[in-house]
Parts: C-alpha cells; sequence; structure tokens
C-alpha cells in the first residue's frame, strides 16, 4: 500500500483529480466567465497543466508497472511510522476542535501528554506538561499579547 | 553635513540606544521561535512606537524587523521551519548543512552574509534612493509581470534535475494563490463551499505544513532521545574562509537584492529565490547543492537582507511600500509626522540619515546579537527529543491560529503537512509552492491589469524595452533549464545502455 501510494501512477492519478475537482469548481461556483482575463482565467489554465502533467505521469507510470518496474523511492520514505503520524494528526485535529471549548492551557496540556506519549517519552515527563502549557501561554499571551483563547465551558442547558 | 552630524546627535541618545537594544532582542526572540514571522514582530511593536519621538520609533521598527527576519534563519536551519517566505528559498540547504552536522555554521553563515547584504542594500539607500526610486516607479504592470514570471521561473530551475515535477508543483502553488476572492472581481474562486477559505489560503499555516510538519513527522521514527540535529561547539569555525571563497557570489546577491528589492512590492522574496537559482548556475560545484552546500545559502542570504534595506527606498522616496514590513512601517513615518516623499530629504533631512545609521548599527548589532541567540538555541537543543518535538508542535499550533485567530487556519495547517509528506514522497518539491503562493496573486494581477491595458493584445507584454529584457530573460532560463535537463537525461540513457 504504501509503495503504491508513491507510485507515479497514482500521482498522477491524484493529479489530474485535483485538475478535474477545479474544473468541477469553477464551472459550478459560477465565479465569473471563461475569458482568459477573467476570474476563471487562470485556475483554469492551472487545472489544465495538471491535467496535462497528471496524465503524463500516469501514462509513464503505467508503462513502468506493464515493464515490471518500480518507481525509483527514496529510502528514507519508507521507514516512515504511519501509526504514530496518524495519532499526531488525530491529536492536532483534536486540538483544533476543542480549543475553543477548553481553551488554550487545557486543550494544550492535552495535546502535549499525548505527543509526548507519541514520541516515546517517559511516563513522569507527563507531569511537566501542565507548566509547559502554562510557560508557553505566558510567553505568548502576556509578554507577546497574542490573543489565544480561555476556555469557554458554558453548557448548553 | 550640518544634518548628518544632527542625525548622529539623535541616534547616539542614551534612550535610542535603548530602544535599539530591547528591539533588537524583542525581534530576535519573536523571530527564533517557530511560526512567528517578523511581520508579527512589527505588528507587536507598533504600540509602544505611539509613546515614543519620531527616530526611536524608526529605529525600533528597522532593528526588530532586521533582527526578527535574520533570527527566522535559526528555526529555519536547524527545525526546517522557515521565518519568511524570502528564508525559505535555502532552507532546505541549511538544513542540510544542520544535518551534516554543520546548523551552527549555516546559522553564522546566514548572518554574516545578511549583515553584509544589509549594508550594501544602505549604502545603496545613503546614496541612491532617489534614483532608483525613479526608475522602481518607471515600472508598469508589464515589467512587474515578467518580473515575477522569472522570479517563478527561477523556483523551476532551482529544480534542474527534474523539471517536469517542479512545474508540476509550481502549477499547485499558483493554484493554492487562486483560493479566496478574485482581487479584481470579488468573486470566490476555489473556495469549495468553504466560508473560511473565502480570505484565501493564509500564508503562516501553508509555511509551518510545507516545512515543518514533514519534518515533525520523519522525526516520529524510533530513535535517539535527543535533537537529530546539532549545533556544532564553535559554530563560527570556517564561516571567514567561506564568505572570502564565495565573495563574489555575496556580491552578486547583495547587488540583485538591491535592485528588486527596490522594486515596490517585488521584495526580498523573489531576490532571495533568484539570488539562490544564480548561485546554483554560477558555481562549480553545482552537484553539491542541496546535500548542505553553503554557496548557495551564502548569496541568497545577502540578496534577502540587502532586498530588505532596498525596500525602504520607495518607501521613504515615494511612499509605496515594498513589503508588509514598510507598509507597517509608513504608517509610523506618517504617525510621527515624517511623511515620507521627496520632501523628507530637504524638510527632515536630519531624521532621513537618523534612519539610514540606525539600519548601520542594526545590520552590525546583528552579527553578536544573532551569535548569541544562536548559543541560546545550543542550549535548546540539549533537552531531549521528545519534549522539544512536543513543544516545537505547540508552536506551531499558536503560530497557525495566531495570524487570524482561526482554529480553520490549524486545520489548513494539518491538511498541508499531510499533502506536502505525500509531495516529497513523490519526489514533488515543495520550495516551487511557496513561491507559486507567494508571487501567484502578484502574477494574476499584472497579467490581467496589462491585458486590459493592451485590449487582448499579446505584442504589448513585450513593446515597452526593459518588459522586453524580462520577458527575454524568463524565455532564456527556461530555454537553458529545459536543454540541460534534456542533455542530462540524453546523458544518462548513454551511461545507462553502455
Amino acid at each position: 500500500m504504501k509503495n503504491l501510494l508513491r507510485h507515479d501512477a497514482v500521482t498522477g492519478l491524484v493529479l489530474l483529480s485535483i485538475g478535474i475537482a477545479v474544473i468541477i469548481e469553477m464551472r459550478t461556483s459560477g465565479a465569473g466567465d471563461w475569458t482568459i482575463g477573467g476570474p476563471t482565467g487562470l485556475p483554469l489554465i492551472l487545472a489544465g497543466g495538471l491535467l496535462v502533467g497528471g496524465g503524463i505521469m500516469l501514462v509513464f507510470g503505467l508503462r513502468q508497472v506493464i515493464a515490471g518496474k518500480a518507481a525509483a523511492r527514496d529510502h528514507d520514505e519508507e521507514s516512515l511510522d504511519w501509526a504514530r503520524i496518524a495519532v499526531i494528526i488525530a491529536g492536532l485535529a483534536g486540538y483544533a476542535l476543542v480549543l475553543p471549548t477548553l481553551g488554550f492551557i487545557a486543550a494544550s496540556m492535552v495535546f502535549l501528554c499525548i505527543s509526548l506519549l507519541v514520541h516515546g517519552a517517559p511516563r513522569r515527563s507527563l507531569l511537566t506538561t501542565p507548566l509547559t502549557a502554562l510557560a508557553t501561554y505566558a510567553v505568548f499571551a502576556w509578554l507577546l499579547r497574542v490573543p489565544l483563547p480561555a476556555a469557554d465551558m458554558r453548557l448548553p442547558w | 553635513m550640518n544634518s548628518f552630524l544632527a542625525a548622529l546627535d539623535l541616534v547616539v541618545e542614551p534612550y535610542t540606544l535603548v530602544v535599539i537594544l530591547l528591539a533588537s532582542v524583542f525581534g530576535l526572540f519573536v523571530g527564533a521561535i517557530p511560526g512567528l514571522s517578523a511581520t508579527m514582530a512589527i505588528a507587536l511593536l507598533v504600540p509602544f512606537t505611539f509613546y515614543m519621538d519620531p527616530v526611536p520609533a524608526i529605529a525600533a521598527i528597522v532593528t526588530c524587523s532586521a533582527m526578527a527576519i535574520t533570527a527566522g534563519d535559526i528555526p529555519s536551519a536547524l527545525l526546517r521551519i522557515p521565518g519568511t517566505p524570502a528564508s525559505a528559498a535555502y532552507t532546505d540547504e541549511a538544513y542540510a548543512m544542520a544535518r551534516r552536522g554543520r546548523g551552527g555554521l549555516a546559522v553564522v553563515l546566514s548572518l554574516l552574509s545578511s549583515s553584509i547584504g544589509g549594508l550594501f542594500g544602505f549604502c545603496v539607500l545613503m546614496f541612491s534612493a532617489p534614483y532608483l526610486g525613479r526608475i522602481g516607479l518607471s515600472f508598469s504592470s508589464f515589467e512587474y509581470f515578467w518580473l515575477t514570471a522569472l522570479g517563478l521561473s527561477c523556483a523551476v530551475m532551482i529544480n534542474s534535475e527534474n523539471i517536469g515535477r517542479a512545474v508540476l508543483s509550481l502549477l499547485i502553488g499558483l493554484l493554492l494563490a487562486c483560493v479566496g476572492m478574485d482581487a479584481l472581481t470579488g468573486a470566490p474562486r476555489l473556495t469549495f463551499g468553504s466560508t473560511d477559505l473565502v480570505g484565501g489560503i493564509s500564508f503562516i499555516p501553508a509555511m509551518i505544513g510545507f516545512f515543518a510538519l514533514p519534518e515533525i513527522f520523519r522525526g516520529l521514527r524510533p530513535g535517539p532521545k535527543t535533537q537529530s540535529v546539532t549545533i556544532e561547539r564553535r559554530p563560527a569555525e570556517g564561516a571567514g574562509h567561506l564568505l572570502w571563497r564565495y565573495r563574489a557570489g555575496v556580491v552578486r546577491g547583495s547587488v540583485l537584492g538591491t535592485v528588486v528589492g527596490a522594486l515596490p512590492g517585488a521584495g526580498g522574496d523573489i531576490a532571495a529565490w533568484m539570488s539562490y537559482t544564480m548561485s546554483k548556475r554560477f558555481s562549480k560545484e553545482k552537484a553539491e547543492f542541496g546535500k548542505g552546500h553553503p554557496e548557495g545559502l551564502i548569496e541568497a542570504g545577502a540578496s534577502n537582507n540587502s532586498a530588505l534595506s532596498a525596500a525602504w527606498i520607495p518607501a521613504m522616496v515615494f511612499g509605496i511600500p515594498g513589503d508588509t514590513i514598510t507598509a507597517i512601517a509608513i504608517g509610523v513615518l506618517y504617525m510621527k509626522g515624517m511623511n515620507p516623499g521627496p520632501q523628507l530629504f530637504t524638510t527632515n533631512a536630519e531624521n532621513y540619515y537618523a534612519v539610514m545609521l540606525i539600519f548601520v548599527i542594526a545590520n552590525l548589532a546583528m552579527i553578536p546579537l544573532g551569535y548569541l541567540t544562536l548559543l541560546a538555541a545550543k542550549r535548546i537543543f540539549s533537552i531531549p527529543r521528545y519534549q522539544l518535538q512536543s513543544i516545537i508542535l505547540l508552536f506551531c499550533l499558536i503560530g497557525s491560529y495566531s495570524i487570524n485567530n482561526s482554529v480553520s487556519d490549524i486545520i489548513l495547517m494539518i491538511v498541508i503537512g499531510v499533502f506536502a509528506l505525500w509531495l516529497e514522497g513523490n519526489r514533488l518539491p515543495v520550495a516551487p509552492i511557496i513561491l507559486g503562493l507567494v508571487l501567484g496573486p502578484l502574477l494574476e494581477q499584472n497579467f490581467v491589469t496589462s491585458l486590459t491595458i493592451t485590449g487582448g493584445d499579446w505584442i504589448g507584454f513585450v513593446d515597452r524595452p526593459i518588459a522586453a529584457a524580462f520577458a527575454f530573460l524568463t524565455l532564456l532560463m527556461w530555454s537553458i533549464g529545459v536543454g540541460t535537463a534534456l542533455l542530462q537525461r540524453r546523458e544518462m540513457r548513454d551511461m545507462q545502455t553502455n
């Protein structure tokens, strides 16, 4: 599956899909006329470029498949830990979802706990998360005056 | 001469010097934090300038911007998180140096070349601001269109090993730049029904997503408990020798940066990318580029900071901002009664010269203060990797959120991060995407304006001599790039058959 995701044929297919999605979006959104100088002009030219480029990659990729050759791959990329990456991505997305409700300090504490565990930190290091979150809040909110959200724990009833 | 001496008096006042020192520390602090930009540092500083006299106020802005941009090279080299779009041009090279155990040297080289470039830009600003400003004002949409096209071409030509993939990356970057409201008609484009995308793709979350997140994802592999990138014991060792060795690049970068930076709206972004490409083209060690070779880093670093100084030419002479930082600075100039324009040299000559002197102080102070920041960063890097990576992730989240105080920017950063990881896995370079994202609006705006002026006549695009020269250079660059790539491919095929 990992190898398939990095195959030129799949890359070409993804680029083709992006080009098609752009054309469909420009047609359905009614952004304006289809002239070159109009608002849809540049996106359509670019989508056309992706269709051509993606198409060429797809053809070359398929020829490689038929010839039994695999695309050259980077060994460094082969050893990515996808399970950990998925947990971090989920953690980041979860942070975005709970930030307005929990506020910066609580959300950051939870996120730091997840991140430390995923990075293989010893369990005692979790004790540092409240201090890290508070110190970060102090630097950004008080010193740099970056407005960070406070907890909004109002109940819906 | 009297004005110059009066300016010297204004600058050496203890109050002004203290402001310069504090603004330097603040700029270095904010610039060194991954995800926080120089523009944000300036925006945070502006309220404090309300209570200052004109010269200290401008001193604070000038010093803080120079320091923040320079300090942005520290996370750029050590964490692969560029501080500005301009430094994104050499981020990968600096990071490759850091991975080879020469991260400190990369930062020191960047500091030194930036300082030289900044001082060069200052000299030009001092002596030829009105003349250069006049040339800049003679530029129309045609010249800007071709200049932008030339800048974009550079991003592609950096990846001469695989121009096709670089072109595809550039197309993706330009498409991302199209997201949001069309600047001319106000029509929403490529928002896919999302109101969060109407304002376009925010630049900071995009840059964090494209550069920082893939690196953090790669760092999730089980491995040593300390950071994979380390700073050497004596970071400055060999820096002087390297600067002398690549002195031609420093001069070339400084000249190009000054010329491009002096053009309103062009700024250091195009200059740094063009310089990096030129460095690669003229280098005798082309094959070393991308593997941690200092030549491109030195040239683009000099170009970046000389463009920063030169961006003040249109700002001071005509009140036209060269970039976002000078746009904020112009506001401060007006606020302090130092209205930019030709009269600044006659009615406010001492203040004009004072600003010039502050440039010199900022560019000289940059070296020791930047070095101290690097030493502080060295201590930070002794923190266990799991702690450091987690804190960097938190900074990335704050950096993305704080641009618009919106969680949708965090989502954008995550999506782009995953996309960038996929792109890199498929050998599609991310650097052209960044430049496409930055220069896309400029390219389109000037293209549409030019097309409207000519009434659809394409010959009009090359009617003016400077526009024609830029068009010729762009086409020449593409011809050489494609020709070289075809030759390389043929040579490789011949080698395989033999």
